[in-house]
């Protein structure tokens, strides 16, 4: 009997998620924007990504409610925020392309997302939209060209071995972020510190040695405080490599290295990425040495929130990278791409480098305070389509 | 035993609970999948994909844990494993075939070490096998690889981890059918699968009938080392890198699968079987939830609730019949008692 009951409880868990992955009709069907599309040239139809906006919007001419709903997946490999935050957009964008987005997380096993781009493509998606992991990023590829179905990647570059963008990919351009970041938290500190000796000043510069992206933003770190303090020794590298991507790592590098040379007595600390940014803060604190260091990270999902809850620290700026900044032109791109209005040669050729393959969507990046950061997203968001 | 008495047993039996969840699920996910599309030969091939290294992981820890003994290791052998193959195939430049042998041994010297710290200094298998893999052989991978993955382009390599037979059957599925097949047969069938399970029940009871659960202690640990080697060289072949999280977060989930597959956490009871059912429940039914579009992360809950209906399902197809053979002595002792 309880046997039978227990088969009862399975078949009803089973029924009950049905429930959650009903597809819900007709999401896709409210009206699509005007913005810019209003202000393409007719001429402009034959490459319509070139009249993309500030953002990367972009609409083809083609009525997303003259056809079918598009089912794109969203996959990635982590359940970061950053990727979160590019979900929400991507399904608040939903109704504006006419486009269901299917949420797919890999949980950190890769060769869980390959099986699962083939197990897609079976099941008759029309694309993807993907954060190809830098671990295995010709296969991956290999894996999607082998669906036959388009794909946008976001955030790391796919490269051959001379270095030539052969995916269409959405991201940052490392060396340039790295040194944007070094130099504003250079000429910034005068605000928090005053004039300083700067022999007496440190760069503690993370990266993830394995991906090639947060590589270059340390290279761009390390060129750009060479540069500013031209024969400062005071230069500590911090590899996540022996950790991971996260909080933790961060913290007992940055306090193992914060802790040990008192003869640097300021501290300027780039992160490559949020997460390590967020441990430096937290060991800088710990160690009681906050008004000694002055930290900016690349990507800013952590940091707003944190100054929306009234954080004022030493964590003082990031590189913004608002959501809508990957989900709308990926949508752009994949839409028109699927609508047939670009090709995979003809998408975003008009700001593609001679050197490159396909093209790397350059986003904008912008340095944002807890002063700035509200004004700047909101721009972004009313920039990417929705009304 | 009469044939009424063995179904009785068998209706009972774990096999059965297994198998009985499976055809549900299988009937279910049939039902509600776009055009019948889950027992498809591209989706059933798919299933067995995403079992290939679950399979190798949980036949190489399955081992252990029916002598009684726990391997949490062979994940990180296996990225070691991996991250060695990319570099001596890519970087060296040694023939693939020297190149497997290597690796395989490889995963059996890590084996090995874990037996030796836990029969020659005692220390509880658990831990042994948790720091050898999670410190030596982790250390081992970033030292060998240098922090980066490292592309593999051996054809031979690259054609046992991703041509497919007739372009549906991956090789790799092949492989670890075969591997659990050849493991099941030797558990059930030989002097030496009964000999596991008989040191697995009572070491003092093994040892009185002449065996030597210390020499088989060895000779499974370092079996799961090899296996989990394996998998990892099956891992980079698929990929086609070696990579430095590789297969570390792979052998928890087997373990899982072995103990939801009927193999029990004291040893000396379970079958290569039950351990394929189990994965093959938990991997179906992912795939199921994966076809039903159901995100990754309700689909960690979905895994989990299964897992705990199916044990408590067992819990219960075990605990009747005990009460009643209890509650029958209880009887019989009481009539005695009355004579």
């Amino acid at each position: 009997m309880k046997k039978i009951l227990a088969l009862l409880l399975v078949s009803l868990m089973i029924f009950s998620l049905t429930a959650c992955g009903v597809k819900t009709e007709g999401a896709g069907k409210t009206s699509a924007p005007t913005s810019n599309a209003a202000s393409a040239d007719p001429g402009s139809v034959n490459n319509p990504s070139a009249n993309a906006n500030a953002i990367g919007f972009f609409t083809d001419g083609v009525d997303p409610n003259s056809r079918d709903t598009y089912n794109i997946v969203f996959a990635y490999m982590r359940p970061m925020a950053l990727f979160l935050n590019i979900r929400d957009a991507l399904t608040l964008l939903e109704p504006v392309f006419n486009v269901k987005i299917t949420d797919y997380c890999a949980n950190s096993d890769i060769d869980a997302m390959i099986q699962n781009i083939e197990i897609y493509a079976d099941q008759g998606v029309d694309g993807f939209i993907i954060v190809i992991d830098a671990s295995a990023n010709l296969r991956i590829k290999e894996v999607l060209d082998g669906t036959g179905l388009p794909y946008i990647d976001i955030l790391n570059s796919v490269r051959d071995e001379e270095g030539s963008a052969i995916v269409h990919c959405i991201g940052m351009e490392g060396v340039s972020v790295g040194k944007e970041m070094t130099k504003w938290l250079f000429d910034n500190s005068k605000d928090y510190w005053g004039e300083i000796d700067t022999s007496k000043l440190g760069l503690l510069n993370f990266t993830f040695s394995p991906n090639e992206d947060f590589q270059d933003r340390y290279d761009g770190n390390l060129a750009m405080f060479q540069e500013l303090v031209p024969g400062n020794t005071n230069i500590f590298e911090a590899d996540g490599v022996t950790g991971g991507l996260n909080e933790e790592t961060g913290y007992n590098l940055a306090s193992a290295i914060l802790s040990t040379h008192p003869e640097v007595e300021y501290w300027i600390i780039p992160a490559c990425l949020e997460l390590y940014a967020q441990g430096a803060m937290r060991a800088a604190e710990t160690l009681g040495m906050q008004d000694r260091v002055l930290i900016s990270s690349v990507n800013s999902e952590v940091l707003t929130a944190l100054w929306d809850t009234g954080y004022e620290g030493c964590w003082v700026s990031c590189v913004a990278s608002a959501p809508f900044q990957y989900a709308a032109p990926a949508l752009s791109g994949i839409v028109s791409l699927l609508n047939g209005t670009e090709t995979v040669e003809s998408l975003w050729s008009s700001i593609r480098k001679p050197t490159d393959q396909l093209t790397f969507y350059e986003i904008g990046t912008e340095i944002v305070t807890k002063d700035t950061y509200v004004d700047y997203f909101d721009y972004v968001r009313r920039e990417s389509g929705l009304s | 035993m009469d044939n009424a008495g063995k179904a009785k047993k068998f209706f009972r039996s774990k096999t059965f609970t297994l198998a009985a969840i499976l055809l549900l699920i299988v009937i279910f996910f049939w039902y509600v999948s776009p055009n019948h599309s889950y027992l498809s030969i591209r989706n059933i091939s798919s299933i067995l994909n995403s079992m290939v290294l679950y399979i190798l992981f949980a036949v190489g820890v399955s081992m252990p844990i029916l002598l009684g003994e726990f391997d949490l290791s062979p994940g990180y052998i296996g990225t070691a494993a991996g991250a060695m193959m990319a570099k001596l195939l890519t970087d060296v430049g040694i023939p693939w075939y020297l190149v497997i042998m290597a690796c395989l041994m490889l995963g059996i010297a890590f084996g090995l070490l874990n037996a030796v710290l836990i029969n020659k200094f005692r220390i509880q298998s658990f831990i042994v096998t948790l720091a050898v893999g999670s410190f030596v052989a982790r250390g081992i991978s970033l030292i060998v690889s240098g922090g980066r993955p490292i592309n593999i382009d051996d054809p031979v390599i690259v054609w046992l981890g991703t041509y497919k037979i007739g372009g549906i059957v991956p090789v790799t599925v092949v492989i670890s059918l075969t591997v659990i097949l050849i493991y099941g047969i030797i558990l059930a069938k030989t002097k030496f699968g009964r000999s596991i399970y008989l040191s697995g029940g009572s070491r003092k009871a093994a040892r009185l009938a002449g065996l030597n659960p210390e020499r088989l202690s060895y000779i499974l640990f370092a079996n799961s080392g090899m296996l989990g080697a394996f998998a990892g060289i099956l891992f980079a072949a698929r990929l086609k890198t070696g990579d430095l999280s590789g297969t570390n977060a792979y052998a928890f989930p087997a373990v899982t699968a072995v103990i939801f597959g009927g193999i029990a956490f004291g040893g000396g009871k379970g079958n290569m079987l039950g351990c394929f059912l189990g994965l093959l429940i938990i991997n179906g039914f992912n795939n199921g939830l994966t076809i039903m579009r159901v995100t990754s992360y309700w689909q960690g809950v979905a895994s989990g609730v299964l897992l705990l209906l199916a044990l408590t399902l067992d819990y219960f197809a075990n605990r009747k019949p005990k009460l009643q053979e209890v509650s029958k002595a209880h009887r019989r002792d009481s009539q005695g008692a009355a004579r």
